[in-house]
């Protein structure tokens, strides 16, 4: 490993601590402290490995959860998808095979990967967590760096315990000021998709900065790392801070006693130097920023909720034009409505970006005392079972419930609809969810992301609403 | 793993930015299958209509295209999940190439593991020859790892941009895992080190 003279990045700090060995032309035998596995993802890898006779290297650093072709049917059981109950059986009887600690279905601590893996204390800071989800960058919001990878480096992984990866360019977002009320991360990280586009952190590691993103809590600082990948990055970070250390403190997998001092003084050492800079410096103005609202079928398509829809013959550049025209026809939009003015089906709150307590309290905080609007189907997923039981403490379940939303038990749910959760064909839903794509929420499926408040704001109007008239009136 | 050097193919123009995996392959046609029966799934509803008869303005699914090898597609190509599926589809299909200026790293990483080539171009490259294959008679492509070069039908040629070792990996057919358990020492040299320098990490929630 070469000395790293000079200032240094959050990113480049936690790399280097995981570099076996450097091959050459930028790549490095990377070392992979933490490593998730889910059922969807990971049923090819264990057969491939289990074909070869290789054994799990380090099943102590591996932790298993079902999360992706669950039911979240209140009463729930393994049978209740059809057809995919022979996932979670193979990865019980290889996780319990290879001494892999996992969370199944009736644990309390089963969830959403991503979801757990900070809930538990699994991932830390200064750690390097893969998992084969997209979404792994997630828990870059605690400070670790973490990506998805596909099935084949799953594999790798488990009988190596290593990567073989090319350092990234490095990209710094700073937010400045202070965003408009009624807003949240989810908002922050929406607008600047929009504002960089959909591939305007390819080939990047982001660090987010700035004063927004200080005051916001752990879970909001998830929430933002969450849908780094949309913009095209696949690894996002939030220096750790007291913030962080306060979030992970007591929880079940994290350091303990002497440890923990040791583990704090060490995390106190990561953040990006005063003088560091990264390839890519990109400064967002938030101030007074209102809730956001995607019009289209990517995460880039976003605008204010009070916006209108854009009109595509306005667009110069010929592959964005052609794409807002094909997204408007497949959201069956016209340029110029108020989104105000567009009708719902459907409402889901849930998934890896937006189903931990404190999401589901904003959305609480609008629905409590409402009443969902007739013809809409408005569903509440919690992340995980932990998530399920602290919300049910504060009696979240009960404010959802008698407003006519269901309530249902942990899993990914309609974020991909790999379970029997569908929005329907040419149905339009607002969801909390990370990803807008063509017949993502199930075939024919119209998405339009947005908050938790933003989404159950809509489930009460019957339109796409905007949270801040709401909570004036709270 | 299967090499990859030399391929001249029929190619396919898929004249669109962000081609995102769930287009690629729904999440239905990742479930309960095995390979190689993954191109059941491939750009399915692109590629058929609710009543599962084929689009005939699908552009595989036109006469001309009958066959492709190599798919050629506009910038961002496999962005979102990381499902491992969309190339195992296009590979199921016989597509051992995408040529587009730019791509998903996730779908970028996941084709080398499957001896596919996500061959990047220049952006005015990409556009030119996916006029050329819209417009000319010819939809023949060379694609040369060795030499780094993609010949288009209208005879022009243009640079395939790749780093030494991701071409070595696919020219020579590695297997990544045995590859990586060759550093097995070093692998244990740097467990050792971690668990003395940072305990916590090397053993989850010890004291
Ligand atoms: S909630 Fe959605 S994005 Fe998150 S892990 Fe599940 S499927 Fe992936």
């Amino acid at each position: 490993m070469s000395a790293a003279p000079g200032p240094r990045l959050l990113v480049d700090k936690i790399w280097e601590r995981h570099v076996v060995r450097a091959l050459g032309q930028g790549y490095d035998l990377l070392y992979v402290t933490r490593h998730m596995v889910h059922e969807l993802s990971s049923d090819v890898a264990f057969a491939a490995l289990a074909k070869t006779g290789r054994p799990v290297r380090r099943p102590d650093l591996t932790f298993a959860t079902e999360d992706h072709v669950v039911s979240t049917a209140p009463d729930r059981g393994d049978d209740s998808v059809p057809d995919k109950a022979h996932y979670l059986r193979w990865l019980r009887d290889y996780t319990a095979r290879s001494g892999i600690t996992s969370f199944p279905l009736g644990d309390r601590r089963q969830g959403i990967v991503h979801v757990v893996a900070p809930e538990q204390g699994i991932a830390l800071p200064g750690t390097l967590l893969v998992c084969g989800d997209s979404h792994t960058c997630t828990v870059g919001g605690l400070g670790a760096i973490a990506w998805g990878i596909g099935t084949s480096e799953v594999a790798h992984v488990l009988a190596t315990q290593t990567l073989v990866k090319r350092r990234p360019r490095t990209m710094r977002v700073t937010f400045e000021g202070r965003p408009g009320p009624g807003t949240s991360a989810k908002d922050l990280i929406l607008r600047l998709i929009g504002h960089v586009g959909a591939a305007g952190g390819d080939g990047h590691a982001v660090e987010y900065a700035g004063a927004a993103i200080r005051a916001l809590d752990v879970e909001g600082r998830l929430t933002l790392c969450n849908l780094s990948i949309e913009l095209g990055a696949r690894i996002g970070t939030v220096a750790p801070d007291d913030v962080t250390f306060d979030y992970l403190a007591g929880r079940p997998f994290a350091p303990k006693g002497a440890a923990w001092d040791a583990a704090v003084a060490d995390w106190r050492t990561l953040p990006s130097d005063p003088d560091a800079r990264a390839d890519r410096e990109v400064t967002l103005d938030v101030t007074d920023l209102a809730p956001q609202v995607t019009w289209g079928t990517s995460p880039a398509m976003v605008t204010d909720v009070q916006g209108t829809v854009p009109d595509p013959s306005h667009e110069a550049d010929p592959i964005r034009r052609a794409a807002a025209e094909r997204a408007l026809e497949y959201m069956a939009l016209e340029p110029g409505t108020r989104l105000a003015d567009v009708p719902v089906d459907v409402v889901f709150v849930g998934s890896c970006t937006n189903s931990r307590l404190s999401d589901l309290r904003a959305a609480a905080r609008v629905a409590r005392g409402r009443r969902v609007a007739p013809g809409v189907r408005a569903l509440v997923v919690p992340g995980s079972g932990e998530v399920r039981r602290a919300a049910e403490a504060e009696g979240l379940d009960r404010a959802f419930l008698e407003a006519g939303f269901e309530w249902r038990a942990p899993g990914c749910s309609m974020c991909v609809s790999a379970n029997d959760d569908r929005v329907g064909p040419g149905k339009r839903c607002v969801s909390t969810s990370n990803r807008n794509f063509e017949s993502r929420q199930g075939p024919g499926a119209r998405t339009h992301l947005a908050s938790p408040a933003t989404a159950a704001a809509s489930a009460i109007t019957g339109r796409i609403a905007d949270p801040r008239s709401f909570l004036e009136n709270a | 793993m299967r090499t990859f050097t030399r391929l001249t193919a029929t190619a396919a123009p898929l004249d669109r930015a962000n081609v995102d995996t769930d287009a690629i392959i729904p999440v239905d046609y990742c479930i309960n299958r095995e390979r190689p029966h993954f191109d059941e799934g491939l750009f399915r509803r692109w590629r058929l209509d609710d009543a599962g008869e084929p689009r005939a303005a699908f552009v595989l699914n036109q006469p001309r295209f009958a066959g492709a090898g190599i798919l050629v597609a506009g910038p961002n190509f496999g962005c979102g999940s990381s499902r491992e599926m969309a190339v195992w589809a296009l590979a199921d299909a016989g597509i051992r190439c995408v040529i587009a200026p730019s791509f998903g790293e996730i779908f970028y990483d996941n084709c080398f593991q499957n001896g596919v080539l996500p061959a990047i171009v220049d952006a005015a490259a990409g556009a030119a020859l996916l006029d050329a294959l819209a417009r000319g008679n010819s939809a023949e492509v060379t694609v040369d790892l060795e030499t780094r070069t993609i010949r288009g039908p209208d005879g022009v040629e243009v640079p395939l941009h790749i780093d030494d070792l991701r071409a070595g990996m696919l020219i020579e057919g590695l297997d990544p895992i045995a590859s990586t358990l060759a550093f097995g020492d070093a692998i244990e040299a740097f467990e050792s080190q971690e668990r003395s320098a940072r305990p916590w990490v090397q053993r989850p929630g010890a004291g």
